[in-house]
């Protein structure tokens, strides 16, 4: 039985408590003997309640999450929740059974014990009302947001970032913001990491046992979210797995159990944390390579783990196309490393030289040649361990835009297989991909497409004097999850390990090995998190490499990272610039102010052949559009204290139920803002509730707009491709502390620049500003 | 300005239409089963065509992957077999079975799987000047059956040789 329990009653459990029973407050008995009842809440230090709103996936164990209150009296109480309001919470007996309000408790039922839980945002008043003569007991309850307690300390405002992914070499610390749990101040609890559970587990299991070098005890002391900051794990543990969940636990009862009144950060879909290896170390098994000669182009090199038989579930398929004038064995480092974490890696011979329809001929039959086939290769070693329904596709160069023209392909039904369909290819990966064929022919669909570049690429340059160049044109054609790692320095052929001609073009190179380190680590995420279900690579990929990259990532590598949702349910769309193409109104319908200067809204296309300068080419730089597709921004600069407003129109105001502020930003190449700034370039995001509230948030820690790089060429100055960065803002770091802001009632997004935020003067294109969830 | 790009695209323009190079080795061969012709608009199976190999500019050659020189056997594109990593050296097939009197020459930039008898046609009438082939004494002249895919790839490894080191 729970401790909180127990400090409440003061005696046993068993001793006075009883059946509840549904009733009708009419019913509630009145005459002598009536007495005040009393509402206890457990873990209180008294005053309003404070209840964590249940994460999602948490509903069937909310219990667990919620807050436990004790109903006493000496006579008959009508217990009540605030009728206006009851949707919001959930009341349950000790046994978990859900209540229905109003009901009546017998003297015989009293105490009792319940648990008020929050599915949904709200606040609630809890009643116990006796008979005629005496006072009713009344609880305020107010939800807070879901609890989340491991967090990084950062320099900047609220001096936390809640964050989910985590290096293996690196401290995780928790942190409760007592403005958030003001009725706890006083309290202390006991820190507990624990391996994962589900909900159902922990209603079976509440038993605590911690993974870290010890249970720490703190006390929730008044003042800011960092003055409770506590270093729980040095070095998380992760084992020979890519990925480790952990749940933290504040047990406020001390018993050593996950009881309601604790705190949990991880019940629900969601772990705690996640704990991720260093992604360049190789993985558990061991890796054999086979090679197959069928015919002239179904030629490949395949890697398995030599332990597949093993296996109790099939290895996902990665296959790899190349591009022209490489060769299919010059990706052993991608065979040899990703086989070592359990795939089967393919690569096959490329028929790139014609064009890029042929090498999608290529990337197919080879594609239906393996499935087909495979079970009957090597004595059998791949029958039946190989997962056909999750392939991953990633091609190079015009093997890169040959994997996605392959995917228009099997999606407009133009090439239909043997063996597999559209639905098995889970993610397409183009590492530096030409664009031959536009991208109505080359066209991501809506599947998950990443995009792997260089800045040093002298092949597929990037550079505005080439159409076919411009690889950034189908990632922004793509209608499903998109992300680009963009890598400062990479050269075209750096991508292989075949040699190749030097094609690298600019300063700052980044070596072959770096390079590599970075393509193994971003391939071990993607991979990972999309044909293996490890949902804490995705932080690798969502969060911005600047503020904080997976071990292995060379610190001097310069990333520049876009991650972007999928326009679904899932996000709200507060401007992507392409619905309203009036700059002074956003997609949501809400209007657009700014003291930013020179704006202009367009597609971002670079209009001209060159990266100089041009005031009648605002989107300078821009490589996302041309000649086709349809991706529009804004871009402006600013030389003194500037803002962009953003306002939010009604029925989209109320945000507690989301969780990141995402938008994507690129400093105009060569522009003279952008020189002038010469580096990194930060900003502030302000919040604006309905109440004229104003919180600020610097984008410091969770990554600045990476400086163009500095290649010659094409024009004058220094300065290639503009550099799209996205900066995912959680929307806790705006309410940690107390600000007071009111995220039921957002009327505005403004983005503050200058001498406070870290750029004097800058130049900016922005795009998709969005609300999303982790 | 107008100027200075007419004369850039002639001379770009002058700088592809130009000989392949020296021809070392010119074989007839028959495939059996068919080698795929893809090096055109209209892929079809070949079961009888040319291998020649043929010392090129490398900055010709050098495969890339964006738009570059395509190499032609009169009006067909070449199918390249293989391309030495310099770029100074490729065996390539032509479905033509006899050269003597074909110029062999770079033409425009492209994707040769956008070549069709139109753009053929018209890559060939604007290589007139250049020599039709003729083989001399010293290029290695043979007749080839290929009876399977292995041996079509030993025998491209093998015409390789002929490219030096």
């Amino acid at each position: 039985m729970a401790a909180w329990l127990l400090a409440c009653t003061g005696e046993s459990p068993q001793g006075k408590g009883g059946d509840l029973t549904p009733g009708d407050d009419t019913d509630a008995p009145v005459g002598p003997g009536c007495s005040d009842p009393t509402l206890t809440a457990a873990h209180s230090a008294g005053g309003t309640v404070y209840v964590p709103l249940a994460a999602r996936g948490a509903e069937e164990a909310a219990a667990l999450g919620g807050r436990p209150i004790v109903v006493d009296g000496e006579s008959a109480v009508t217990l009540s929740l605030d009728a206006s309001l009851e949707g919001a919470a959930a009341v349950r007996d000790a046994a978990g059974e859900l209540l229905t309000l109003p009901m009546e408790l017998t003297p015989e039922a009293l105490p009792a014990r319940i648990t008020v839980s929050f599915i949904e945002p709200g606040a609630a008043t809890l009643r116990a009302t006796p008979g005629e003569g005496c006072a009713a007991a009344a609880l305020e309850l107010r939800s807070t947001l879901p609890t989340e307690l491991a967090v990084q300390p950062i320099p900047t405002a609220p001096g936390v970032w809640h964050r989910d992914t985590w290096r293996q070499d690196e401290a995780i610390s928790v942190a409760l913001d007592p403005a958030e749990h003001p009725d706890r101040v006083g309290l202390s609890y006991d820190i507990w990491v624990v391996a994962h559970k589900e909900p159902a587990a922990w209603l079976a299991d509440p038993t605590l046992t911690d993974v870290t070098d010890g249970v720490e005890r703190a006390t929730l002391v008044a003042g800011a979210a960092r003055d409770n900051l506590v270093e729980v794990w040095a070095r998380p543990r992760v084992g020979a797995r890519l990925t480790a969940a952990w749940d933290v636990v504040l047990d406020f009862g001390g018993d050593g159990r996950l009881d309601p009144g604790d705190l949990i950060d991880g019940l629900g879909a969601r772990p705690g944390l996640w704990s991720t290896a260093t992604l360049t170390d190789p993985g558990r098994f061991t890796p054999h390579r086979e090679r197959i000669d069928d015919a002239p182009f179904l030629v490949q090199e395949i890697w398995y783990p030599e332990e597949i038989g093993s296996f109790t579930q099939p290895a996902p398929l990665v296959i790899l196309s190349h591009g022209n004038g490489h060769s299919y064995d010059w990706y052993d480092h991608l065979g040899r490393h990703l086989s070592s974490w359990g795939y089967v890696f393919m690569s096959h011979a490329n028929n790139t030289v014609p064009g890029v329809e042929t090498a999608s001929n290529t990337t197919l039959k080879n594609t239906d040649h393996f499935v087909t086939n495979h079970a009957g290769w090597f004595g059998g070693a791949l029958a039946g361990h190989v997962d056909t329904h999750h392939i991953a596709w990633i091609g190079h160069s015009r093997g890169g835009e040959g994997v996605v023209y392959a995917y228009d392909r099997l999606v407009e039904g133009s090439y239909i297989p043997d063996s597999f369909t559209a639905a098995d290819i889970a993610l397409i990966s183009s590492i530096a991909p030409t664009v031959f064929l536009g991208v109505a022919n080359s066209d991501p669909h809506e599947v998950f497409y990443h995009q792997l570049l260089g800045s040093a690429d002298g092949d597929v340059t990037g550079g505005v004097d080439c159409d076919l160049c411009q690889s950034l044109r189908i990632a922004n054609a793509g209608l499903g999850p998109v992300a680009v790692t963009y890598l400062q320095g990479a050269s075209h052929n750096a991508f292989h390990n075949g040699g190749g001609w030097d094609d690298g073009t600019g300063p700052d190179r980044l070596s072959t090995d770096k390079v590599h380190a970075v393509q193994l680590a971003t391939y071990t995420a993607l991979l990972g998190w999309r044909l293996q279900g490890l949902e804490g690579l995705a932080g690798w990929l969502k969060t911005s490499p600047d503020a904080v990259r997976p071990a292995g990532v060379p610190d001097e590598a310069i990333i520049a990272s876009t991650w972007r949702d999928a326009p679904t349910d899932e996000v709200q769309i507060l401007d992507a610039f392409q619905l309203n193409k009036d700059a002074e109104l956003n997609d949501a319908g809400g209007a657009v102010q700014w003291t930013v200067t020179n704006l202009v809204e367009a597609l971002m296309d670079d209009r001209n052949l060159a990266f100089t300068w041009n005031e009648n080419d605002p989107m300078n730089g821009m490589t996302a559009v041309h000649r086709d597709g349809f991706e529009r921004g804004v871009v402006f600069d600013w030389t003194t204290d500037s803002t962009y407003t953003t306002r939010i129109p009604d029925g989209l105001r109320d945000w507690r139920t989301w969780e990141v502020l995402s938008l994507r930003a690129a400093q105009g190449t060569r522009h003279p803002e952008t020189v002038a700034h010469d580096g990194p370039l930060g900003f502030a995001v302000e919040l604006i509730d309905g109440a004229e509230r104003t919180v600020r948030v610097p984008i410091d820690p969770y990554g600045l707009v990476s400086a163009p790089y500095p290649r010659d060429g094409l024009g004058q100055g220094r300065g290639w491709q503009n550099e799209m960065n996205t900066v995912r803002v959680p929307l806790r770091a705006f309410i940690t502390n107390g600000t007071g802001l009111d995220l039921a009632d957002i009327r505005a997004v403004r983005l503050v620049f200058g001498t406070e935020t870290g750029a004097v003067s800058g130049r900016l294109v922005l795009d998709d500003i969005y609300l999303g969830r982790w | 300005m107008r100027l200075a790009f007419v004369l850039l695209a002639a001379a770009a323009w002058a700088a592809v239409a130009t000989p392949l190079g020296d021809v070392r080795a010119v074989h007839r061969v028959h495939f059996q089963p068919a080698w795929e012709y893809t090096a055109t608009a209209s892929p079809r199976p070949l079961h009888d065509g040319t291998v020649i190999v043929v010392e090129v500019d490398p900055t010709l050659g050098r495969l890339r992957q964006g738009r570059q020189p395509v190499p032609y056997v009169d009006d067909r594109p070449l199918e390249l077999l293989a391309v030495r990593r310099d770029g100074a050296c490729l065996v390539g097939l032509t479905p033509y079975t006899d050269l003597r009197g074909r110029r062999l020459y770079w033409g425009p930039d492209a994707l040769a799987e956008t070549i069709d008898a139109e753009r053929g046609a018209s890559a060939l009438a604007d290589a007139a000047a250049i020599v039709p082939f003729e083989p001399s004494a010293d290029v290695a002249r043979n007749e080839v059956d290929l009876p399977d895919h292995a041996t079509a790839r030993l025998y491209i490894e093998a015409m390789m040789r002929h490219c030096g080191p």
